[in-house]
């Protein structure tokens, strides 16, 4: 009986239902992987001192979760329990190799810049996180649609991070300068654009302790208009 | 006090408690309400009355507390003033040996040109950060900052741009003090935080050889401090010649008095020694911190000299207590009464290691020249821990009685 | 009053199971009535307030730890308790102290517990500013008003005057130079003269502050306590750590000076009012 059930119902919930819309807008806000489960840090802190670097780690993340919990969700029911991490470590670890192999031939520089951390997205919480509480118990759509999520969610801080953290320890943004050039040229012995005027790099933000107090601020800011979040002590 | 002046004061009690409904929930200006209360409470003590408990109250509250500790520092500032205008004439100059006791008047006037604007910007700054979040957050504007701005400036080289010292104290009070709660809450010192935001943050303007000199860069001159010298001794190429060369360079009795270049506030023992004497009379600053700190200085300075592996370990640990930032350090930074350590015996370990790891950070780390500002700051962090254990010892104590009982 | 006294103590030793002190002033020549006191046994203390306070009594003589009860009788009831079991009657006159710097003429005056307030301070106070009638003392009475009674264990009636005005920055406010402020600390100048007499009002000379640690607390509470961590746990409710602390040491009047210096103006009383409360509530 409860076969037939399910078999009219799974039809019954469209694609993008609101449940499986709250999938991906839950994660981006109310529940973001970083700031309010704190997962992921790590490398939320060594590599947003360049947002080129941040947006190339964020697509590197999505792609790992997006794909590995469609995978796991797949074989949910075909895996044992008692040896289930053990799987999801081997399914995380090959989407990494593929993207390290790929980013290490289209975009050797960013690559380079990146080192150990696309490795080592084996270890991030978010995508463990991920694979153990949701796809796990869920089927691929939806599962697809909470990797969004969370990858987005993860992605949007990192983005911010990487932007203050470069603009203000840079000068610049995507590598583009923007508040002008610390190098002195002909007739500006000082740089050019704000720096001609007194302006200097804040060298505490290229500095891993900085991007700590980005998000803390970020976390903050948030907490404080959030209410649902304001814990009582 | 004449009968003119009452009436004054009444006319503008008066005019205080006219304005209050506007200010008052529902006012026009509801939102100003803070600001309002914070400059009523400043002219006036408010009318508040006991409720239950004790009736009666004793007459300190935390402005004159926060009151005392600026007027400790008005030595160190003054002197400072007038040092700052000294070294700006030496670098002018070019001669090391220029007479320091002469043009007084010039270097005094040159000296408050440059330091009033900082003292300004650092006040105007932090105020304007904390009511803005005293606002968003619905607490009335504490008076923490009236100290916190007078030290900022007193920590730093007299060359920092004006914007470099709004955006430290901006840092240092939105992370330093607002994130943890405001006035009373804050884990390390507020003005150390801003020195320390600087000292990282713009390394070319907080160390090096000109930022102590007014700025200037004159030809076969490099003004530095002692501890920029001394530092030099455990590079390849010495600025001085070993340990002799520097007591000849800088005289025990000149850095005691203050005459040698460094931060604002700073180079002055002597009038760091006159705001203890003032801080300690009056019971504000904890004789305990100041003469551990003091204590733990020269018995790693003492240690160091027997070691005495590289030129830095030979110099004298008397030397020490009087160059850079030691004794404004002890006076008036490791005794901030928020961030040490607030058991009696808390106080002893804190301040030993305080003025021990400061010694211990200059002579061993080439990269940071000052390990005083390091020093405390670490020390803020580490003065709950020791605090923790000499807690558990009571309630050990506690314990145990309860266990023969 | 010496029969009636010895014959209250008789009766409280057959009341506990435990041992009967008796606290007594040791500075002043000591009364008969407590000297000849039989079968209890008797500690003179003496100092500074709050040696008074029977908590601090109790922790120099015989601490208190977790599970122990101590009960305590002032000097008058005992006697009054004696006078029951002598005569019969319930006779609850005693002697209560009318004190204070807005009474004309201090002085004790025979009462029946819990009289009418009027009685006492009507026509009995200078009426030069505002007063404020406390059943009490000044640092842990009851504020009353003049129709009310005078509370069953307060032996004393203070009135004050009111501080309900605005102190100017200059004159008497925080920037002033204070020669009429009274502080426990060295900020007001007036530590140097340590005879200088006050008229002290109920201002709180003050706003209410985080906590700043100014070393005053210590210096008023002579118990082997670390009052501000105690006042802590009691503030963020932490059970664990006041039962470790001490809080079974205490009673909200030892607290009473401390509040008095506190310079961030803090209901410390209250704190360790609501903190006791609360272990009573959770853990009895």
């Amino acid at each position: 009986m409860s076969e037939v059930a399910e078999k009219v119902k799974a039809p019954a919930e469209p694609l993008f239902s609101k449940k499986n819309r709250k999938l991906v807008s839950d994660p981006l806000s109310d529940n973001n992987p970083i700031t309010i489960q704190v997962l992921g840090i790590c490398s939320a802190l060594a590599i947003t001192v360049q947002v080129e670097q941040a947006v190339v780690m964020s697509a590197a993340v999505f792609f790992v979760l997006a794909l590995g919990n469609v995978v796991i969700s797949l074989l949910r029911n075909l895996i044992p329990g008692r040896i289930r991490i053990i799987v999801q470590l081997v399914v995380v670890a090959s989407l990494v190799i593929i993207v390290n192999q790929v980013l290490m031939a289209f975009l050797p520089d960013v690559s380079a810049k990146l080192s150990v951390f696309v490795g080592l997205i084996i270890t991030n919480c978010i995508i463990m996180g991920r694979f153990e509480a949701f796809a796990m118990g869920n089927k691929p759509w939806p599962s697809f649609m909470d990797a969004v999520g969370n990858a987005t969610g993860y992605a949007i801080i990192l983005i911010i991070v990487a932007v203050v953290r470069e603009l203000l320890g840079s000068g610049s943004l995507y590598g583009i300068p923007i508040l002008g050039s610390p190098i002195p040229v002909e007739g500006y012995p000082n740089g050019t654009g704000l720096f001609d005027m007194g302006y200097m790099n804040n060298n505490l933000m290229v500095l891993p302790p900085m991007a700590l107090i980005v998000v803390g601020i970020i976390i903050w800011i948030q907490r404080s208009r959030n209410k649902n979040l304001i814990e009582s002590h | 006090m004449t009968q003119l002046n009452i009436n004054k004061v009444k006319f503008l009690e008066k005019q205080l408690k006219k304005l209050e409904p506007t200010f008052a929930k529902g006012g026009k200006l509801e939102k100003l309400h803070y600001v309002y209360d914070a400059l009523a409470t400043f002219a006036f003590t408010p009318a508040t009355t006991t409720s239950r408990g004790a009736h009666i109250r004793d007459g300190v509250d935390l402005k004159r507390t926060m009151f005392i500790v600026v007027l400790a520092l008005i030595p160190a500032l003054i002197f400072g003033m007038f040092n700052t205008g000294h070294w700006h004439f030496v670098a002018e100059s070019g001669n090391w040996n220029l007479p320091y006791w002469d043009n007084v008047l010039d270097k005094f006037i040159y000296g408050a040109i440059k330091v009033l604007p900082m003292i300004v910007v650092s006040y105007g700054v932090g105020l304007g950060v904390e009511f803005i979040f005293c606002n968003i957050k619905g607490h009335p504007i504490h008076e923490g900052f009236l100290v916190s701005g007078m030290l900022i400036p007193l920590v730093m080289p007299v060359e920092v741009p004006l914007w470099m010292v709004a955006v430290a104290t901006a840092f240092a009070v939105l992370i330093g003090k607002e994130v943890f709660g405001g006035t009373g809450m804050n884990i390390v010192n507020i003005a150390l935080t801003a020195r320390a935001f600087l000292f990282f943050a713009y390394p070319t303007k907080m160390s090096g050889d000109t930022v102590w000199m007014g700025g200037q860069e004159a030809d076969g001159f490099s003004g530095a401090t002692f501890l920029g010298d001394a530092q030099s001794l455990l590079s390849d190429s010495p600025a001085v010649n070993g340990v002799d060369g520097i007591m000849a360079k800088y005289s025990f009795m000149d850095s005691f008095m203050g005459m040698i270049p460094g931060s604002i506030g700073e180079t002055s023992a002597l009038a760091c020694l006159i705001g203890a004497v003032l801080l300690i009379a009056t019971g504000v600053g904890s004789l305990r911190i100041m003469l551990s700190f003091v204590i733990g200085g020269l018995a790693f300075g003492a240690l160091f000299n027997a070691i005495g592996v590289n030129d830095y370990m030979n110099v004298p640990a008397y030397m020490h207590l009087v160059v850079g930032g030691f004794a404004f350090g002890a006076v008036f930074m490791a005794t901030d009464p928020v961030t040490a350590a607030q058991t009696a015996h808390g106080k002893i370990w804190y301040g030993f290691f305080g003025g021990g790891i400061a010694i211990l950070i200059r002579v061993l780390n080439p990269a940071y020249p000052e390990g005083v500002m390091l020093s405390i700051l670490f020390m803020n962090i580490m003065a709950p821990l020791i605090d923790h254990y000499v807690i558990q010892a009571n309630i050990n104590r506690r314990l145990k009685r309860l266990k023969v009982a | 009053m010496n029969a009636e006294f010895q014959s209250g103590i008789d009766v409280l030793k057959k009341l506990t199971s435990g041992p009967v002190h008796l606290g007594m002033n040791g500075k002043s020549k000591q009364d008969e009535v407590f000297t000849a006191a039989q079968g209890v046994t008797k500690t003179s203390f003496s100092g500074k307030h709050p040696i008074g306070n029977v908590g601090v009594q109790i922790h120099h003589t015989n601490p208190i730890n977790k599970g122990e009860y101590v009960w305590v009788v002032n000097a008058q009831d005992v006697a009054i308790i004696g006078r029951f079991f002598m005569t019969g009657k319930f006779d609850l006159t005693k002697l209560v102290a009318l004190s204070g710097s807005e009474v004309k003429a201090p002085k004790y005056l025979r009462i029946i517990s819990g009289a009418h307030m009027s009685t006492l301070v009507e026509g009995a106070t200078k009426q030069e500013a505002d007063e404020r009638i406390i059943s009490g003392n000044a640092l842990c009475g009851t504020k009353e008003t003049p129709d009310s009674y005078i509370g069953f264990y307060d032996n004393q009636v203070t009135v004050l005057p009111e501080g309900n005005q605005m102190k100017f920055l200059l004159t008497e406010g925080w920037l002033s130079p204070g020669l009429n402020k009274f502080s426990n600390s060295r900020l007001y100048p007036t530590f140097l003269f340590p005879n200088k007499k006050y008229r002290l009002d109920t201002n709180l000379n003050g706003e209410d502050r985080g906590f700043v640690v100014t070393g005053e607390l210590e210096k008023v509470f002579p118990f082997d306590i670390f009052p501000m961590q105690l006042i802590k746990a009691a503030m963020t409710e932490d059970i664990d750590l006041m039962e470790n602390l001490g809080i079974y040491e205490v009673a909200p009047e030892d607290f009473a000076l401390c509040e008095f210096v506190c310079t961030s103006k803090i209901d410390i009383q209250d704190e360790i009012r609501a903190g006791l409360d609360l272990i009573k509530k959770e853990c009895f």
